[in-house]
């Protein structure tokens, strides 16, 4: 790459030194065939910004008709009231067209003339904009300061809240699903997930004692404070989230944007921005830890979640998992419920959370040691994995996020299938068997990667599954239901399944280990290959989103 | 040779005559140039958000000084040196003293700009094409650099790589992008 050509990157993805400018500079005054090579470069790169930004508000569109026909369905249905805030939001965050940037600016300047064209018309439409305005004001002095504006499966323990309820001054203990809050003075829309104890101080503080709390604040002058028992975090306009874990600690992790976090009640604080995270614990200093997206519903995925849920699809999924649990050729059927777990499997570490319906658990990984250990040896000539799994968009220190792995590595025919990060793999799956020894330093071990990226599934739930058949010799990926890729198999080889660790695997002591980053709910295990009809089938029965 | 800062922000504003242009004249010109001007501001402003802004601010600020447009003379440079004006005042108000290329410069950008911009249509339509044959993993960084608005850096960290190799990609995928479009310009016969 030229000097010429590097300077031009570098100044187009915005990465660009004030001497790097001046070198820049040079290179342009040298010859006009190098102003013409910028300007294309230019041009181009305005051209792909602006085919994203018709991408996105195709998209955009398209989810407006999907809300739309949420809201019509809101409008008979009172279990779930995730109401206005998103789709507000959506309309007022759509980046302004060309056409509409020059309307708004014409008019400023030249828009007089008109007024002495009908001045009795001009005199009405006042009094009756006055009298809206009146109306508007009136309407909004009434609102409340804190409002509880939609709920997902939501239950509560002792004090009962409905949508449209003012919230200051109530404390509110929620043992399942999620409710979402506008903090009207910040703009700020919270949701908070079960189970989670808290409680609205005034109109821009909120105290949460336990329990998972994603925050979205608009107005960052007004900012929006939240207090736990470790911590004291100050919000000034941004993306956030706050994981409070009862006796044990606090989490705050920041989407984007800027935020405030100290020890509570110390007074000092320290400024976390985008893609980091804070862990607050009583007994020591507060600590840098992993990043977790996933971790957190944002408002934006309440209402697919709640119209699943409304839909009864949490009765769905459990009649389609409990019918595979009949199945003959099920290995094991984990469900993370604590009720039908098999005695060999052993929680290490990972978290209970909430899983992908309200009132349902699923484990979140955690800290790095967090797994699931699976004490059995089954070898099998076919198998079935399907997971239900949350990715976090960051996918671990080592580029490895587990699913599923046998212990260690070196024993014929034992399998691995991980997530893998990296700009080779960009969020592919990976499924490795292990060969035979063939001599020393070589065996026959085989892989295979799924075509499509996990990167687009990030931070929602997600259907994994793979099948492996030694006699038709093939693999296949499948993801949310569909087919991806097969890859043949250089020859009939027994998988051996365990033991086995599920959300981790350590290569050797002394490297990262491979811990899955996101949470998962329910594995299982086949001894048979499903076909591509029972495993979309599987999918569309248990998918939380509608 | 001399780089443009704001210290020489009273320069800067582009010198005018006092030849009268209608708002019709105005929006028919500006129409035609929004395009290039926005990719101009573009380049310029580092966040991409702040552009459309800035052609806002660009479009109120020519409309006020629409009497200094001397229409016999081009009418992009002369918005070229306005959206400068703006960019340096937006980058003084956030306390910033960036470098930006001097008027010799932009009156040679403008011109290059206003020879491609016949062709735009021609060439967007065939970026479109060309887009849908990048593999996945550069459309994906691609989608997360012009609609994210996320800088290298970030996008490192959120697909697991060095901000080294997201950097190099994006130059190989523009590079791939520029190919495609004059491949398929030249089949059309609207290669220059």
């Amino acid at each position: 790459m030229s000097d010429f050509t590097r300077l031009v990157s570098a100044w187009l993805d915005g990465d660009i030194s004030d001497v790097e400018i001046e070198q820049l500079h040079g290179h342009l005054h040298q010859s006009e065939a190098n102003v013409r090579r910028f300007a294309e470069q230019i041009n181009l790169n305005y051209l792909l910004r602006k085919a994203h930004a018709v991408d996105s508000s195709r998209s955009l569109a398209d989810a407006m008709q999907v809300q739309a026909a949420g809201c019509a369905g809101a409008a008979v249905s009172a279990s779930s009231g995730v109401v206005g805030a998103t789709t507000k939001s959506a309309i007022d965050d759509r980046p302004a067209g060309l056409v509409e940037v020059v309307a708004a600016a014409t008019p400023l300047r030249r828009g007089g003339w008109l007024a002495r064209r009908a001045v009795g018309r001009v005199v009405a439409c006042a009094v009756g904009v006055a009298l809206v305005l009146a109306g508007v004001f009136a309407w909004k002095l009434s609102r409340p300061a804190v409002e509880l504006i939609g709920v997902v499966g939501a239950q509560f323990v002792g004090t009962d809240a409905k949508p449209g309820s003012d919230l200051v001054g109530k404390t509110l203990e929620l043992s399942q699903g999620f409710v979402e809050l506008l903090f009207r003075q910040s703009d700020a829309t919270l949701v908070i997930e079960a189970p989670a104890q808290f409680r609205v101080e005034d109109a821009g503080t909120l105290r949460v004692d336990s329990g998972r709390v994603t925050a979205h604040v608009r107005d960052g002058k007004q900012g929006l404070r939240v207090l736990t028992p470790e911590a004291d975090v100050f919000d000034l306009g941004t993306r956030f989230a706050v994981d409070v874990t009862r006796g044990r600690r606090s989490e705050v992790h920041v989407f984007e944007g800027k935020v405030e976090a100290g020890v509570a009640r110390s007074g000092s604080r320290q400024l976390l921005t985008s893609n980091e995270a804070l862990r607050f614990e009583a007994s020591s200093q507060p600590a840098a830890c992993d990043f977790r997206m996933a971790s957190f519903v944002q408002p934006e995925e309440l209402r697919p979640l709640a119209a699943g849920f409304d839909e009864g699809q949490h009765r769905r999924a459990r009649r389609a998992f409990d019918d595979l649990t009949r199945d003959p050729a099920i290995l094991a059927a984990i469900d993370f419920e604590g009720k039908v777990e098999p005695e060999f499997i052993e929680i290490n570490g990972a978290q209970p959370a909430q899983g992908r319906f309200p009132g349902q658990t699923a484990l979140d990984f955690v800290d790095v040691d967090d797994r699931v250990h699976m004490n059995w040896t089954p070898t099998v000539e076919r198998f079935t994995l399907m997971t239900w799994v949350r990715l976090n968009s960051e996918l671990g220190a080592s580029n490895y996020s587990s699913v599923y792995h046998t212990d260690g590595w070196g024993t014929p025919g034992q399998v691995h299938w991980m997530v893998k990060g990296g700009i080779g793999f960009m969020g592919r799956m990976r499924f490795a068997i292990h060969g035979e020894a063939v001599e020393v330093g070589k065996s026959e071990t085989f892989w295979a990667v799924s075509d499509r990226t996990l990167l687009d599934n990030l931070n929602r739930w997600t259907h994994l599954a793979l099948t492996f058949d030694s006699e038709k010799r093939q693999v296949a990926f499948y993801v949310d239901g569909r087919f991806d890729t097969s890859t043949e198999l250089p020859k009939s080889m027994s998988a051996v399944l365990g033991p086995a660790e599920i959300g981790n695997w350590s290569p050797q002591p002394r490297l990262p280990r491979r811990r899955l980053c996101g949470r998962m709910d329910e594995l299982l295990i086949l001894s048979r290959a499903l076909s591509e009809a029972e495993i979309h089938g599987y999918y569309r029965a248990s998918t939380p989103y509608r | 040779m001399a780089l443009s800062t704001l210290s020489d922000l009273d320069q800067s504003l582009p010198d005018a005559s006092a030849l009268t242009v209608s708002s019709s004249d105005f929006a028919r010109e500006w129409t035609k140039s929004q395009h290039g001007v926005l990719a101009f501001i573009g380049s310029l402003a580092v966040d991409f958000d702040d552009a459309e802004d800035l052609l806002q601010e660009t479009a109120a600020q020519a409309f006020a000084q629409i009497e200094r447009y001397d229409p016999s003379r081009p009418f992009l440079p002369w918005v070229f040196g306005i959206a400068r004006y703006v960019v340096l005042e937006h980058y003084r108000k956030r306390g910033r003293d960036r470098h930006v290329f001097d008027q010799q410069i932009i009156g040679q950008l403008a011109q290059a700009i206003e020879d491609i911009s016949d062709r735009n249509d021609a060439i967007y339509k065939a970026l479109s094409h060309c887009r849908e044959e990048l593999p996945s993993r550069s459309k994906y960084i691609c989608r997360l650099r012009y609609d994210g608005n996320l800088p290298p850096q970030e996008i490192a960290a959120r697909v697991g790589a060095s901000s080294g190799m997201v950097r190099a990609l994006l130059h190989r995928v523009r590079e791939q992008l520029r190919r495609c479009i004059e491949h398929k310009l030249q089949a059309e016969g609207l290669a220059r």
